[in-house]
């Protein structure tokens, strides 16, 4: 740990108070929700989920805990899901049947492509459970909105169960092996056109074509079972994409290739997400135009001619990862509520009081520490880190659990299914 | 304004903002888990979603219910010996449900079909069945309106005939056996397996018949279509895989046939036992005829019935049953006994009056159930008044506080129903969306009519199963919603408002009612 990142993190006072707050979190959304033949996997997710929040606050290092944390909610979620596939109808391929009685999960990537088909008929055009289920669509819908109030985009770099595997693989080398340049860095645009053909799409064909055909997630989710030439294809087209947009491209150019330029929903969510709070912003006056948090971001979204013109500029496909914030030199990159005017430094208001009282007495340096925690507690950044984890420990943490009792069981019986196949 | 009175506001709004935002970090996920199904509650009485029928055969176009427990022919039919065909309700019918022709289904293939579906009374499958039901072969007959056969599929099968005015044009044969239902059209040119989805959980099965036949492509112009549902005793090794039936039962026939031109027909889709009775034995054995069967009519609409004449009638009858009500609470308002002169004053609508007695019954008797029941439902309409939504949710739940305490204390009949029926009441009118009471008002009202037929009030059950039915459609739970109204059908006597509601969601009405 470098002394840049040791003086990044919170005090002591405001990381014990968010770990308690978080201790609590992960209680309710990992622990309590358990069934009781899985609460030792439950401690031990919610035990690691929250050492890794109580660094990630302590050391200010957001860009690797939160990456730790986040490609390990990718990675545990997809052993758990395909099992509780299997342990459920006996397969993870979506028959007729499956469709029929509508019970296909339901994730957020269907949220954007839905609306238009709702608005013009008032129907669904997804074969999920509405509810009492947790990947219905009243649970998903209910997620996202929270999440979209709150940490906006945010959501691709906290929430996702999916983008963990680029998040991850884009950090997997050292070195970009392919460099995108600036005139590639217009593939970030290229979310929209992916989002707006899906809607096209969806709304022509009145079902979610993006889910039936372009899904890369569907290799390390479900898909519909192979039975012509179609669905054959299909399921070509699921793998090839995902091996090539989740893995291989983010691996050489070190950008979320996935998330940036071809989920729709990541880039509805830009849209949608302006109603959240939060901002990652860089103050012009402490930017030394280095260009590191440009090279850093894996969505392309610092617009490095702005940058060097002394004009720096967050885009709105912004995902709230903290690699900027983590890796500005001068603390020039840090989140911002949007009420705010510019990105100004987060709090810092009553730091001459606080010097004043910590020059005093042991009561004065008391109550200079406590102003310290009020004003750490409620910055952007400990807002914005702390709801980003609650959100994924929600929509992750039984799928973490689900894995790593399965694991558990796996150990001790040989079979990773709980309870078997039907 | 001035700059410092302008910061200081936006400091405040800064202030207030943040303050949320700390209250929605925290709060609101532990509000979401904990108050899970509430969200959901709220989401659906904004959002109203539904998933498109195209993904599951189309929307129904007619719904038949056929009475359960007639499995066994015209009345005589005894099951074979042994485990196979034992279970209880293996070979009983109870509902027939046609769709619509879907024309671009979605995520099927093919896109196009046309979807029948039957329900058994039960899905027994002591044979272990790959689709969950052994002893039934179920089999469709359809007449689309062209030139068909009056005699079945397989010749000496069922032995049954069919309507010589309605012949069959295309059939569908379906047992727990095979994963996909065999087609045959009458002409015999066409013998082909089609899709099949069987659903043990809801004893249902669904056959997706092609629109790529003749036979089929007919029902595209919206005509009607008759339908002869059949069920048997499935027997791999008889002719047809139709179970015989001898005069006496042994491990490979059933029993009690009369002549050897008796159906091998356990069920068949008729309004009623006694019609299925008539038909099953109207066979001639001097004739050597087989018994005719006559078709259902699958038709928009719920067909001979008028519902714009039966929403007048019930309009009329509303009103009359108002009057009466209010002239006999009239004559009881002023009654010495306070829960008589309440139960009047709350009638006639006069909720503070009526409160005020109920109150000297409570000082009186603090568990008094009548009492309780009416104060609790006048409370919680003191919510529908109130100007603040905190106050409005408050009252109500505290009428249901005391609603539950009047159930909790109701001993004899007249306390349950009185304390039942005022909680149902208040459930089935207050918002789903916030407090979720619709489904035990469902079960509420079904208790308050199970009272009123015991007391041999069909009208009043009939009236109370039907609004235990809306309520439970409200919860959102269809199998219950239809167990009340199908309760509801088979009453004798019942009010216009109650016909209304069954006949306009398809239910059948027996004649004379």
């Amino acid at each position: 740990m470098t002394k840049t990142e040791k003086k990044r993190g919170f005090s002591v006072p405001t990381v014990t108070v968010l770990g308690v707050l978080m201790a609590a979190c992960a209680y309710f959304f990992i622990v309590q929700i358990a069934q009781d033949s899985l609460r030792p996997a439950a401690w031990i997710v919610a035990g690691y989920f929250l050492a890794l929040f109580i660094l990630l606050e302590a050391t200010g290092n957001i860009a690797l805990y939160r990456r730790i944390f986040f490609v390990s909610c990718a990675l545990l979620f997809f052993p758990s899901f395909m099992a509780g596939l299997v342990e459920a109808r006996g397969s993870i391929s979506l028959d007729a049947r499956e469709v029929f009685l509508n019970r296909t999960p339901f994730c957020h990537i269907v949220i954007p492509l839905s609306i238009v088909p709702y608005l013009l008929k008032g129907v669904l055009v997804f074969p999920a459970r509405l509810s009492n289920h947790y990947a219905s669509a009243y649970s998903m819908i209910a997620i996202w909105l929270f999440a979209t109030l709150t940490i906006g985009r945010g959501w691709c770099s906290w929430a996702c169960f999916y983008g963990g595997w680029d998040d991850g693989m884009s950090r997997f080398s050292g070195k970009a092996r392919l460099e995108v340049r600036d005139p590639e860095k217009r593939l970030r645009h290229f979310g929209f056109a992916v989002l707006a053909f899906s809607v096209l799409a969806g709304v022509a064909t009145m079902t979610s074509v993006y889910c039936a055909w372009l899904c890369p997630f569907k290799t390390v989710t479900e898909f519909g079972s192979v039975t012509g030439p179609s669905s054959y294809l299909a399921f070509i087209i699921f793998i090839l994409l995902f091996f090539s947009l989740a893995i291989v491209l983010p691996a050489l150019t070190k950008k979320r290739v996935q998330c940036m330029s071809f989920c729709p929903f990541g880039a509805f969510q830009s849209v949608a997400g302006k109603v959240s709070p939060y901002r990652v912003g860089i103050d012009p006056e402490t930017c030394v135009r280095c260009g590191l948090c440009a090279r850093a971001c894996p969505t392309m979204s610092i617009d490095e001619a702005a940058l060097a013109a002394g004009k720096p500029a967050v885009l709105s496909t912004c995902t709230r990862c903290g690699e900027c914030v983590t890796v500005c030199p001068k603390r020039a990159a840090r989140y911002f509520f949007v009420w705010k005017k510019g990105c100004g430094q987060d709090g810092g208001r009553m730091a001459g009081l606080r010097e004043r009282l910590g020059q005093g007495g042991r009561a004065g340096r008391f109550i200079a520490a406590l102003l310290l925690a009020a004003e750490e507690l409620l910055s952007p950044r400990a807002l914005l880190t702390t709801t980003g984890f609650t959100i994924g420990m929600i929509v992750a943490g039984s799928f973490a659990t689900g894995t790593v009792a399965r694991i558990m069981h796996l150990l001790a019986t040989g079979s990773f299914l709980l309870g078997g196949a039907p | 304004m001035k700059p410092s009175l302008k910061r200081g506001f936006e400091r405040l709004i800064g202030a207030g903002l943040k303050t949320l935002v700390v209250i929605s970090v925290f709060l609101v996920p532990v509000g979401f888990v904990q108050s899970g199904s509430g969200l959901t509650r709220v989401l659906d009485s904004v959002l109203r979603l539904r998933v498109d029928p195209r993904f599951s055969g189309g929307t129904e176009l007619r719904r038949f219910y056929d009475p359960e427990g007639d499995d066994s022919g015209a009345g005589s039919l005894v099951r074979p010996k042994g485990e196979f065909y034992s279970g209880v309700g293996a070979l009983d019918l109870l509902k027939y449900v046609v769709y619509e022709p879907e024309l671009d289904a979605a995520w099927s293939s093919p896109r196009q079909f046309w979807q029948l579906a039957v329900t058994l009374s039960s899905f027994a499958d002591a044979g272990k069945a790959p689709l969950g039901f052994s002893a039934a072969s179920i089999r469709i007959y359809v007449s689309t309106g062209g030139p068909g056969s009056t005699e079945t599929a397989v010749p000496r099968a069922e032995l049954v005939g069919f309507d010589p005015a309605w012949p069959w044009d295309v059939m569908v044969e379906i047992d727990g056996w095979h994963e996909t239902a065999l087609l045959r059209t009458a002409d015999g040119r066409l013998s082909r397996r089609i899709p099949l989805i069987s659903v043990p959980e809801r004893k249902t099965v669904y056959v997706r018949l092609p629109l790529d036949i003749p036979e089929t492509k007919r029902i595209l112009d919206g005509r009607a279509t008759r339908h002869y549902v059949i069920v048997c005793g499935y027997d791999p090794l008889a002719s047809g895989l139709v179970l015989p039936v001898k005069e006496e039962a042994s491990s490979s026939a059933g029993g009690g046939a009369s002549s050897s031109l008796t159906p091998r027909v356990w069920d068949v889709l008729a309004p009623s036992a006694v019609e299925q009775a008539r038909q099953l034995s109207s066979f001639d054995e001097a004739g050597f005829r087989y018994a005719v069967l006559e078709p259902v009519v699958a038709e928009r609409g719920n067909p001979g019935i008028d519902l714009a004449a039966l929403g007048e009638k019930a309009r009329v009858e509303g009103v009359s049953d108002e009057a009466a009500r209010r002239s006999e609470a009239l004559k009881k308002a002023s009654d010495l006994d306070p829960i008589v002169s309440g139960t009047a004053l709350f009638v006639l609508g006069e909720y503070g009056r009526a409160g005020e007695r109920f109150a000297e019954v409570l000082a009186r008797e603090a568990g008094n159930p009548v009492a309780l029941a009416y104060s609790g439902s006048i409370l919680a309409m003191k919510g529908g008044k109130a100007s603040s939504p905190l106050d409005a949710v408050r009252f109500v739940n505290e009428g249901f506080a005391l609603l539950d305490r009047a159930v909790a204390a109701a001993k004899t009949d007249f306390e349950v129903e009185t304390a039942r029926m005022n909680r149902a009441s208040v459930g089935a009118a207050v918002p789903e969306a916030v407090f979720g009471k619709s489904a035990a008002a469902g079960v509420d009202f079904r208790d308050a009519a199970a009272i009123a037929e015991t007391r041999g009030d069909g009208r009043a059950a009939g009236d109370r199963l039907v609004a235990s039915g809306e309520a439970f459609e409200r919860a959102g739970n269809e199998g219950e919603a239809e167990s009340s109204f199908l309760g509801a059908a088979a009453l004798g006597d019942l009010s216009a408002a109650a016909r209304l509601a069954l006949a306009s969601r398809g239910y059948p009405l027996a004649a004379g009612r």
